[in-house]
């Protein structure tokens, strides 16, 4: 396959993960293109037989968290475990749920948006993605835990953002 | 086993956990509801957040493109470089080919034609006369109302129907309308107005050949291969054509555009401009107000009654001048007939071009304005840096007012050193074809105000050609993943950078070139791409 036409063919998905961890549409762009021509330099690691999708996404993720840190105040992007287990309030709230409605949908999207990079990265690769807790915490150089308190933190803030119809309307 | 913390259950429902901690959590599940029904609820949670976030909006796919790197930008330089360069050659040599007296003509020094532009105005201003003022107020109305069509047109454009109606009623009262004191003839080859008739209005001729022999009481306007006046007209004279005689008596002002621009035996009473390749005032023509003739030869053997401005290859004075004559070319000769009551003001390259006859009479001083021999080193006057920083914060102000009117311009980027040529092969022609586009319009009567529009898009673009370029560099100076700061900041940056490099000694010229060429190119094709079927379409959208 010619590289144009795996372009093509994974433009949207890679630029759909750029725009989800970087959280804006302008530097999505950009970042999608730059990743593209990253693979096409790199091209002669990948190994045919294995899928060209996990590939370029990898790739995608990399340079986004380089994005990421190089934005970034703090050094670690994402805090240390254990400030953020102390952060995590366990209870038993109501999950996020009856958001069939495409409004409420819409809104969910933009709250994920707005959550603090270290939150929304593993959520996106989790949950866009598809990624395993252990690639995941690959990736961002953090520990399995790690993964799974920010994960929690990230769906509290989103349970938070939005309170279940009827109970709080706005 | 006491229940697990909520958020174990859903790192669990995640399928983040393993080996025995995964299976505690099983067996606990399969003993307590309230745990189970909590983690299915994760699960339902993490199927919603997979929805959401797998919602794809459709963007198009751009063309795979570099942006450019410092070896790129070098390369884009050096281009840029050899391609002003090599335009500026070009331009030389088709230069030469041009009487020295149009050179302010030259897209890549618009500062002369700025200059001409405020010479001629300032003459214009002060012998403003009823037929200047009526040529310039119809261009202004026409200019309005084009807007007008511009701004309706904008806005109706989702209504079809409507557009199209606004449009036509403005445009049909753009078009000069048949009012009473107006006659037009058009449609014959030749028309005549032969001795002894007497037309009691202004009149409009079209026609192959004109030939007024007899009165026009009013304005002459006369769009043809040859016009001739014999006769008397009371208003004013405006003649296109290639040849324009002028053999009688014109109350007013005289303007002619053409080839070969002549007054014999005529008696103009305010001024005359004539505009052509020879511009003669015949020994017996008298001129009562100035003279103001462009051309690569004029003759002035004739009386004008204020002063003389020529702007012309060559230029001969043989008559008499009451007051100044100021000429703007190679050379100019006083010939032993010529009577000149005040100064002899020459813009000539050297000193040797202004040739004054043994028998000529000048009542001032002859003077030649030759640029000043081994000028001070400007970058060492304060006056300089003032003069950038003017240009400066002139060029930022019009930026500004640009990037914020067209916001698309902002996106405008180079993808890569064959854009960047592109743009500047577009720049060059559009450099080119719209003054003598502009220049066609002017010489047929509709076109007039759509000429003046093209002149002043030309100026325009050749000014805010740098705005564009500069605001790309701009944000390539401030290029970080957090995106560019507001487009004031990218515009000033770009905009110090440029100037600092067409200030440069020795290449600076070559910079200014391809800034501007580019930038033009960037321009048009900007405006290009918001002007088509395709744009409209994705302004509907």
């Amino acid at each position: 396959m010619r590289f144009a036409e795996l372009y093509e063919a994974h433009y949207r998905r890679v630029y759909g993960l750029c725009r989800r961890l970087l959280g804006a549409a302008d530097r999505a762009e950009d970042a999608a293109q730059e990743t593209f021509l990253r693979a096409q330099r790199a091209l002669h690691r990948y190994d045919p037989s294995q899928p060209f999708g996990p590939w370029i996404m990898s790739i995608a993720t990399r340079h986004c968290l380089d994005l990421l840190r190089r934005r970034a105040k703090e050094r670690e992007l994402f805090g240390s475990e254990e400030t953020e287990r102390l952060r995590l309030v366990e209870d038993r709230a109501t999950v996020l749920g009856s958001l069939l409605v495409e409004e409420r949908a819409e809104r969910l999207r933009q709250a994920i948006a707005a959550l603090p990079e270290r939150y929304r990265v593993p959520l996106v690769l989790a949950y866009y993605d598809d990624r395993t807790y252990d690639e995941i915490a690959a990736a961002l150089g953090i520990t399995r835990t790690h993964v799974g308190v920010l994960i929690n933190r990230a769906k509290q803030a989103l349970r938070r953002a939005l309170p279940p119809e009827g109970r709080n309307p706005e | 086993m006491s229940c697990p913390a909520p958020s174990l259950l859903a790192v669990y429902a995640d399928g983040g956990l393993e080996g025995t901690d995964a299976l505690a959590i099983e067996r606990h599940l399969a003993e307590c509801a309230q745990c189970r029904a909590l983690a299915d609820g994760f699960a339902a949670e993490a199927a919603l957040l997979r929805r959401a976030l797998r919602h794809e909006e459709p963007v198009p796919i751009p063309p795979l493109s570099r942006p450019l790197g410092p070896l790129a930008w070098l390369l884009l330089a050096l281009g840029g470089g050899a391609v002003g360069a090599s335009a500026l050659a070009v331009w030389a040599a088709v230069a030469r080919a041009v009487p020295a007296a149009l050179r302010w003509l030259d897209p890549l020094e618009p500062g002369g034609l700025f200059d001409l532009s405020v010479t001629v105005l300032i003459r214009l201003a002060i012998g403003g006369t009823a037929m200047i003022d009526s040529a310039v107020s119809s261009a202004v109305s026409a200019l309005v109302l084009v807007a007008a069509a511009v701004a309706a047109f904008l806005l109706l454009r989702r209504r079809a129907g409507a557009a199209a109606f606004a449009c036509t009623a403005v445009l049909a009262a753009a078009l000069p309308t048949r009012g009473d004191a107006v006659e037009i003839r058009r449609g014959m080859p030749i028309v005549t107005v032969p001795a002894g008739e007497t037309v009691a209005d202004t009149l409009i001729v079209m026609a192959e050949s004109v030939a007024v022999d007899g009165d026009v009481q009013g304005d002459l306007i006369a769009f043809a291969r040859r016009v001739t006046v014999r006769g008397h007209v009371t208003g004013s004279v405006l003649g296109a054509a290639e040849t324009v005689t002028i053999e009688g008596t014109v109350d007013g002002n005289a303007l002619a555009f053409a080839r070969a621009v002549t007054l014999s035996r005529a008696r103009v009473e305010r001024n005359f401009y004539g505009f052509g390749r020879d511009v003669t005032i015949g020994t017996s023509a008298e001129v009562v107000g100035n003279a103001l003739a462009f051309g690569e030869t004029v003759g002035m053997h004739g009386r004008v009654g204020i002063d003389l401005l020529s702007f012309a290859g060559t230029v001969e004075v043989g008559g008499e001048v009451a007051r100044d004559v100021e000429a703007h070319g190679r050379e100019v000769t006083l010939l032993p007939a010529a009577r000149i009551g005040g100064d002899v003001l020459a813009h000539v390259p050297d000193e040797d071009d202004v040739r004054a006859s043994s028998g000529s009479r000048i009542g001032g001083e002859v003077a030649t304005a030759a640029p000043p021999e081994a000028p001070r080193n400007k970058y060492l006057t304060p006056g300089f840096y003032a003069g950038q920083a003017l240009r400066l914060g002139a060029l930022f102000l019009a930026g500004l007012v640009l990037l914020w009117l067209f916001a698309g311009l902002r996106e405008v980027t180079l993808h890569d050193g064959r854009d960047a040529l592109a743009a500047a092969g577009r720049g060059l022609v559009a450099a080119i074809v719209l003054p003598v586009v502009s220049v066609l319009l002017l010489i047929t009567i509709f076109g007039i105000p759509l000429g003046v529009l093209g002149f002043l898009l030309w100026g325009l673009g050749l000014y805010l050609a740098k705005v564009p370029v500069a605001h790309i560099i701009g944000r390539r100076l401030f290029a970080s993943p957090a995106g560019p700061p507001h487009y004031a900041t990218t515009l000033i940056a770009g905009l110090v950078l440029v100037v600092m490099a067409i200030n440069v000694p020795l290449v600076g010229w070559v910079v200014n070139a391809a800034v501007t060429l580019v930038g033009l190119g960037l321009l048009t094709r900007y405006a290009l791409g918001h002007v088509g079927p395709r744009a409209a379409q994705s302004t509907m959208a």
